[in-house]
Formats: C-alpha cells, sequence, structure tokens
C-alpha cells in the first residue's frame, strides 16, 4: 500500500529559541497512506516540529516540500488549504453546540436561501461519524459525549476539509484503553483513504500498534527513522533516552506494614460501597476504565467531593475530611490526574508553585523566609532531578515531564503519610516515567503509604504491592501482582465476574 | 544553617531574595514604567501651567486621591483573586449617608457613626462575597445588581437629598492636615503599605495569588479559595465604607448621588498599574501608581481647562494603551 515516494517532506528544518536550538536541522517525510510515528522524551522538540508543519510557527530553517514542490506556511488556515490538517491534544470544540455543527464549523452545508441547511448538516454529520463506525445524534450537543468521540469529532472536522495531511498530538492522552482502540479503527480507516498520519505519543505500546515508520527525536535532533516492524521498543527507547531503560520498574521486596488508609463501605457521588486498605511501605495499585470512580473515591478521601456514607481511617482512627486543608494537616495528598487543569499554577515560577501546599512551613510566623523557600525548592529540583533554568522560570516554559516532577515536588515536600496519585504518568516521557516510578517507590521504602491510581497496566502491574480493580463505582477485585495475569485484570475492570480472587 | 545545604546548581546560588526579584523582573517593569510616566507627566505640566507644581495642588490632589486610593487597596486584592466589585461606588455614598445620619440625625459619638458606616460596608462586601462564592454568581453580575440596589437604598433613604450639616469638628478627619499632610493620605498611606508587604511577604495575603492564579488548584493545595474571595470582598466592602466616610467628612454631607463612576475608575487605575481581570497578578504599589498617574491626569486636564466633557476620551485612551502596550509587549517575548 505505502508508494515508493513520499509526498511530504520537511528538510534540514531548524528552529531556535533564546537559549535553546529547539530543532537542530531535522528531516521527517510522509507517504500517503502512511501512520508516521514521532516519539522524544519531552523537549525533544515533537512538539515544535507538529507546529512547524502545521504552519503554527515558522522555521529558523530547512524547506517544506509537498508533491516535490517547496511551499510555505504562513498560518494554520494556509496550512489547511494546502491540506495540512493538526488536532491539537487539547480540543479546540464547543462543546455546548451540536456534534454536527462542530464538525461543520465553517463550512456549513447551506440551502438556496443561503441560510444553513440544517437538516443536510445533520445527516452529513452522522454518516460522517458512522463510516468511522460511530453512531451517535448529530444533533446532540458534543459536550453529551466521551472525550475519545470528541477527539474524532475534532479529527472529522479536520479530515473532512480534503486533509492528505493529519497530524495528531498526542490523541489518546486523555481517553481510555477501549475507546483508544475506536480511534485507531478511525485512523487506519484514514490512512486505507489516502491520508498520511502523523502520529505522536509518549505511549510506545500505541506507537507500535498503529504505525508503519517512527522517528525519533532527543534534544531537537533527528535521532533514527525506522521502520515500526524491524524495531523493539528498547531500541526505540534507547534512542529516545540514550540509555538502556533495563531496570523500568524497582524490584519489588515485600514490605509486610501496617494500615494507614482504611476506607470502610464508603459511598460517594459515584461510588459505592467501597473498602480497602492501604498499609505502610507499599504502593496500592487502584485500576479500573476511565469513568470507573477512582478519581472520584479520591476526591472523597481528600475532602473535595462529599462522602455520603461510611469511614475513613488513619493509623486507626475515624477521621473527618471536610475539605483539603482537613486532609493535609493529617497527613493525606492527593496528586491530582491532569496537572494543567487543577494541580498546578502555570504561569508562576517553580518556587511558587512548590510554595502553594508549602507556605508554613516556609514561613517564619506570617512571613514568608525567602531562604527557606529558596532551599526547599533547591532540594526538590535536586532530588526528583527537575530540569529548569532556575527557580523563576515559569511553569508554561516548561516541558510536561518536568511539570509533572514539580507537581510531585509540592506534595512530596510535605512528607505525607498517604499519597494518592491520580494518573501519576499521564503524558509524560519514558525517562520522566521511570524517575516518577522510582519516586513512587521510594516513598514507599521510606514508610508511606502510596495509593497509584492508573489506567497503565504495565504501571500497575510493575509497581504495585497489591492491586485493586474498580468498576462502575464498585470494588470488584483485590490481586496480588504475582498470582494474577494482565487479562484477568482488564477481565474485571470491565465486567463484574471476578470477585475477591485474593483476599489479602 | 545556610551552609548545611550545599547548593550545587549554580543557578540558584545568586537567586538569594529570589522572591522579591521575582517581583521586581515580573511587575516591577510595569511599576517602574508608571513611575516615569508620573514624573513625565508632572515635568510636562510644570512646564505647561505656572499652578501645577506648587505645594497646595500637590496636597489637594492628595487629598482627592486618597479615598479612591483607599478602594484600589481593596479593589487589588479582589483583582488578585480574579473578581472586582462595580458596588464599592453605592457602598461609598450609601455608608457616608449611615454615619451622617448616626451623627447629624441620631446625635451619636463619632466613633459609634464611623463603625455604623464600616458595618454597613461590611455586610454589603459580605452579601456580595456570598452571592460569588456561595450562590456562584458571576461578580460582574452580582456587584452589579448589588451597585443597583445599595444605590437605590442610598437614594430611598434621603429621597434623594444630601444630608448636611455635619459638624466641623467631625470634618477634621476629612479636611485636617498633620504636619501638613491630609489625614485621608495619611490613612491611605498606612493601608496600602501593609497591605503591600503583607501581600509580598505574608503567607496569609500570598494565598491570593494562587486563589487567581488557578482556582482549582489551589483549592486542590488545600488554600480555603471560598473563605478568601469572601473576606476580600468584605475588605473591599470595609474600605468603600473608609472612603465614604472620608469624603463624607470632608464634604461635611452625606451625598447620596456620589461616586458613580469611582468603580470604574479604580478598577482602570488598578489595570493600568499591572493587575490583570484574569486574576494572579499585580502588586498594590503597582495599583496604586495606576490611581495616582489618573489623578494627575484629570489634575492636569483641569488645569489646562481641557472641558471636562472631553476628560473621559483621554482617560478611556490611556486605559486602552496601557493594556495594549502590555499585551503586544508580551506576546515579542
Amino acid at each position: 500500500m505505502v508508494k515508493p515516494t513520499p509526498f511530504f517532506q520537511a528538510s534540514e528544518i531548524s528552529k531556535k529559541y533564546p537559549g535553546t536550538l529547539a530543532l537542530d536541522r531535522v528531516n521527517f517525510d510522509l507517504y500517503p497512506g502512511e501512520v508516521h510515528a514521532l516519539v522524544g522524551e519531552n523537549g525533544a522538540g515533537k512538539s515544535t516540529l507538529m507546529s512547524i508543519l502545521a504552519g503554527v510557527i515558522k522555521p529558523d530553517g530547512g524547506t517544506l516540500q509537498m508533491d516535490g514542490n517547496p511551499i510555505q506556511l504562513h498560518d494554520p488556515h494556509d496550512a489547511q488549504a494546502k491540506g495540512i490538517s493538526i488536532v491539537f491534544q487539547e480540543l479546540a470544540l464547543s462543546p455546548n453546540m451540536s456534534v454536527a455543527e462542530n464538525i461543520f464549523t465553517n463550512s456549513q452545508p447551506v440551502g438556496m436561501s443561503g441560510l444553513i441547511n440544517f437538516n443536510k448538516m445533520y445527516d452529513q454529520a452522522h454518516q460522517t461519524m458512522e463510516a468511522f463506525g460511530v453512531d451517535l445524534n448529530s444533533r446532540a450537543p458534543l459536550r453529551n459525549y466521551s472525550l475519545a468521540v470528541q477527539q474524532i469529532v475534532e479529527i472529522t472536522r479536520a479530515t473532512h476539509r480534503k486533509a492528505r495531511v493529519l497530524l495528531l498530538d498526542e490523541p489518546t492522552s486523555a481517553i481510555g484503553q477501549r475507546e483508544t482502540e475506536q480511534l485507531f479503527q478511525v485512523i487506519r480507516s484514514l490512512s486505507k483513504s489516502g491520508v498520511g498520519v502523523v502520529y505522536v505519543s509518549h505511549k510506545l505500546n500505541e506507537v507500535f500498534a498503529i504505525s508503519d515508520r517512527i522517528t525519533v527525536l532527543k534534544d531537537g535532533k533527528w535521532m533514527a527513522t525506522v521502520k515500526t516492524a524491524d524495531t523493539s521498543v528498547d531500541e526505540v527507547v534507547h534512542f529516545m533516552v540514550g540509555r538502556d531503560l533495563n531496570a523500568l520498574f524497582p524490584e519489588r521486596d515485600n514490605v509486610q506494614g501496617t494500615p494507614v488508609l482504611e476506607v470502610r463501605n464508603l459511598s460517594g457521588r459515584k461510588f459505592s460501597n467501597v473498602s480497602l486498605t492501604a498499609y505502610s511501605g507499599q504502593i496500592l495499585g487502584l485500576f479500573g476504565l476511565t469513568g470507573a470512580g477512582r478519581t472520584e473515591l479520591a476526591r472523597a478521601i481528600f475532602g473535595i467531593d462529599p462522602v455520603l456514607s461510611g469511614e475513613i481511617l488513619l493509623e486507626g482512627r475515624v477521621i473527618k475530611v471536610r475539605h483539603p486543608g482537613d486532609a493535609m494537616r493529617l497527613g493525606i495528598t492527593y496528586i491530582t490526574e491532569d496537572r494543567k487543569i487543577d494541580g498546578l499554577f502555570l504561569e508562576m515560577s517553580i518556587k511558587n508553585n512548590i510554595a502553594a501546599t508549602n507556605l508554613e512551613q516556609v514561613s517564619q510566623g506570617e512571613f514568608i523566609n525567602n531562604r527557606w523557600l529558596n532551599r526547599l525548592t533547591q532540594e526538590l529540583v535536586e532530588r526528583l532531578q527537575i530540569k529548569v533554568r532556575n527557580l523563576e522560570q515559569g511553569l508554561n516554559h516548561v516541558s510536561g515531564g518536568n511539570q509533572q516532577k514539580v507537581l510531585f515536588s509540592k506534595w512530596l515536600a510535605r512528607n505525607p503519610k498517604v499519597l494518592i496519585a491520580d494518573e501519576p504518568t499521564r503524558g509524560v516521557d519514558v525517562g520522566s516515567k521511570a524517575d516518577i516510578h522510582r519516586l513512587l517507590y521510594e516513598l514507599a521504602r521510606q514508610g508511606a503509604a502510596v495509593v497509584m491510581i492508573s489506567s497503565e497496566l504495565p504501571e500497575i502491574m510493575g509497581l504495585s504491592d497489591r492491586i485493586v480493580v474498580m468498576h462502575q463505582g464498585h470494588l470488584v477485585a483485590q490481586y496480588l501482582p504475582n498470582d494474577v495475569t494482565e487479562d484477568q485484570i482488564v477481565a474485571s475492570a470491565i465486567s463484574v465476574m471476578t470477585v475477591n480472587s485474593n483476599s489479602h | 544553617m545556610e551552609n548545611k545545604h550545599s547548593i550545587k546548581n549554580s543557578t540558584g546560588d545568586n537567586k538569594k531574595n529570589s522572591f522579591l526579584l521575582a517581583l521586581k523582573r515580573t511587575l516591577g517593569a510595569r511599576e517602574m514604567m508608571m513611575v516615569v510616566l508620573i514624573l513625565a507627566t508632572v515635568i510636562i505640566m510644570t512646564i505647561l501651567s505656572p499652578y501645577f507644581l506648587n505645594l497646595r495642588n500637590f496636597v489637594a490632589i492628595a487629598r482627592g486621591f486618597s479615598m479612591a486610593g483607599i478602594v484600589a487597596v481593596a479593589m487589588g486584592l479582589l483583582l488578585i483573586v480574579g473578581a472586582f466589585d462595580l458596588s464599592v461606588g453605592s457602598a461609598m455614598a450609601l455608608c457616608g449617608i449611615v454615619s451622617a445620619v448616626m451623627i447629624v440625625n441620631m446625635h451619636l459619638p463619632y466613633f459609634v457613626a464611623v463603625l455604623g458606616g464600616l458595618a454597613t460596608g461590611a455586610l454589603i462586601g459580605l452579601i456580595n462575597g456570598l452571592l460569588v462564592t456561595r450562590v456562584h454568581i458571576n461578580p460582574l453580575i452580582a456587584t452589579l445588581g448589588m451597585m443597583t440596589i445599595v444605590r437605590g437604598i442610598a437614594l430611598g433613604v434621603t429621597e434623594g437629598r444630601p444630608v448636611i450639616n455635619v459638624p466641623g469638628n467631625f470634618a477634621w478627619l476629612g479636611q485636617g492636615n498633620v504636619i501638613g499632610i491630609p489625614i485621608p493620605f495619611i490613612i491611605m498611606f498606612v493601608i496600602a503599605l501593609v497591605v503591600d508587604i503583607l501581600l509580598r511577604r505574608g503567607r496569609t495575603l500570598r494565598q491570593l495569588y494562587y486563589v487567581g492564579g488557578n482556582q482549582k488548584a489551589a483549592r486542590l493545595s488545600g488554600i480555603p479559595v471560598d473563605r478568601i474571595i469572601l473576606l476580600s470582598f468584605i475588605g473591599t466592602g470595609l474600605a468603600a465604607a473608609l472612603g465614604g466616610i472620608l469624603t463624607m467628612a470632608r464634604l461635611t454631607s452625606g451625598i447620596p448621588t456620589a461616586f458613580d463612576s469611582v468603580a470604574l475608575d479604580v478598577i482602570a487605575g488598578c489595570v493600568i498599574g499591572g493587575m490583570s481581570m484574569a486574576g494572579g497578578e499585580g502588586t498594590i504599589f503597582g495599583a496604586l501608581l495606576g490611581v495616582v498617574f489618573m489623578s494627575l491626569i484629570s489634575n492636569a486636564m483641569t488645569m489646562l481647562s481641557v472641558s471636562v466633557y472631553w476628560e473621559g476620551v483621554v482617560r478611556g485612551a490611556i486605559l486602552i494603551i496601557a493594556v495594549g502596550a502590555d499585551m503586544f509587549s508580551r506576546r515579542k517575548l
């Protein structure tokens, strides 16, 4: 199916920013009908390259060619006119408008009168989505549908404008595994029709599942372009980080801890009758599909959402947590799953982000002691190996992996007894991912009870001392990682068949 | 103690006072710009008008600007948390009237009358704050509604007539000087200084920046977001009351129709001085400089006998140019 010559080429692309060379003579090409994955650690230059290919920013050097002719992209609109469409990680949709209106933004079918022909628009939208295997009501507001469907709507919008090149930036960062498969079907059907797809993702398993070729960037430089069929995850990781991550997960050492956090018959808005125990020195893996009630459970424990019934015990004593401040005083911390929306203060410096949860620690009475704050920040930057220019650097200029580390550090500084980490490695590059895994492990080793909410099975299997699975608001299974297979965990996450196979 | 933790990273080393340095670097630029603009206005006016550079004029400017300055300090706090209050002008009028009525009609002691006015302001602030944090009404709507209601009460209880004949010894609060400095200015200066320092260095007021920076993240960081917003509104109500009472003392009468442009003027001054409607940035010092600059411009136009009808054009243009220039410079970076 892959034709012999690439139709879209970027040669010797360079982009300079003050202080850094974001891209250094990078080459990239795309065949019709091909899925070409672009991988690299955060800060490797993927986003910059994508933005250049989409006409969002202009390169300082190098050329773009379409069908052998050099082209200039003045802005994203111009790129679209030339057949290049991009779908960003942050969706650009209007959730209150109908699905159809979202697909046909600016290109609504009009009738004789010059007014929008709504029936025609709804029908067309329905047909387009059906072709992708998504059956929905195109008149309904988009917010009624899942993130995955919204993603597909965004892709549909991009492609119905006769796109030949489709750029996808982390399309699965916010959706679950099953929904990812739905998205893949859409991508496959697009590539069958001849569209060349550039796929950026941190999730290497996805990259290997969907792509034909893989290009690796590191520190703004082109490292390799390989055929997916001829390479391995290890090889790609090696290109990405320049070192082998052979010990991807730290070794488990069966710590027998004492119960720290106990939840008894707890019910909240989206979960009911959940009982579980987190032990000191251990990592409790909490698995489930998106919407299984894991985040809601964590939010209730942390005092964000109300508890409807049941009780929470800390070190054997019943506690009442009315708001996050209560939980924090008791030594419970919660690292939210979306660092951008409710985790960090992106406009502020690294130091001020860390200060947010540690004002007490760095103050003498009412007054903040800058020396203490600097020292605390410096310690955390070194401990977590956060790559920043200085402590004043604004967080929005820092890569995703480093942002995630800052998010962790603002909570680690409190020396928590209980650390609940919600999707701790979402949207994080492999290098930072390994760092965060090591960190969770060390934290547990130092005596904390770690609860890790994750949708990534390798992480759950590799890191947890015990595993619990939630499904539709209920806790449906508990396992020891050595006694269970990935398939069994998934089976219990999607159905209620399995009951406590292990009573521990 | 310092040396116990050796700092390997050289970048962190010369950043001793980095909290202040950061403020200087990011916000100081705007404050510097305001200082330059103010000086430039003073120099130009000195050349253009013989009456400008003279102590009397400056004392008059200082007295006139003090009430707005007090309100600006509080409005600055509200803007930092990402809110604002349109009802301050109405609150100034009503609180002045409440105090005046307590003095003139009820013959209560002055301090009771002042407390009565302040309590009225605090109550208005409390209602604003509850509407925003509990009922979740947008600050624009909540304070717009309160602005209309409070103005209505002020007009209703007085039937539209000023409350006059406030005794001369109470007027000292608004008219008097201590070593040549107007009393309202001294009050404003002390409030501004304390709040500015606490906002830069105090951990309680520091939380305001987090609330304005990312409300959700602030809540998850254990910061009592609603309480902080509520208290900011109450503070603004109190500041408006104080401004209203001082003006009442200065004019020896409570005027129900006064202060109708104060809210927008103060917000404009704060924004010119570096605050953002989105919250999370700016300093009290900057906000005050913005308000000072606007007062100077008003004074300058009066001196140059520019018709008051045209004054609005200049004030509006300054607001748009100042914020526009800032947006432009940020985009370039």
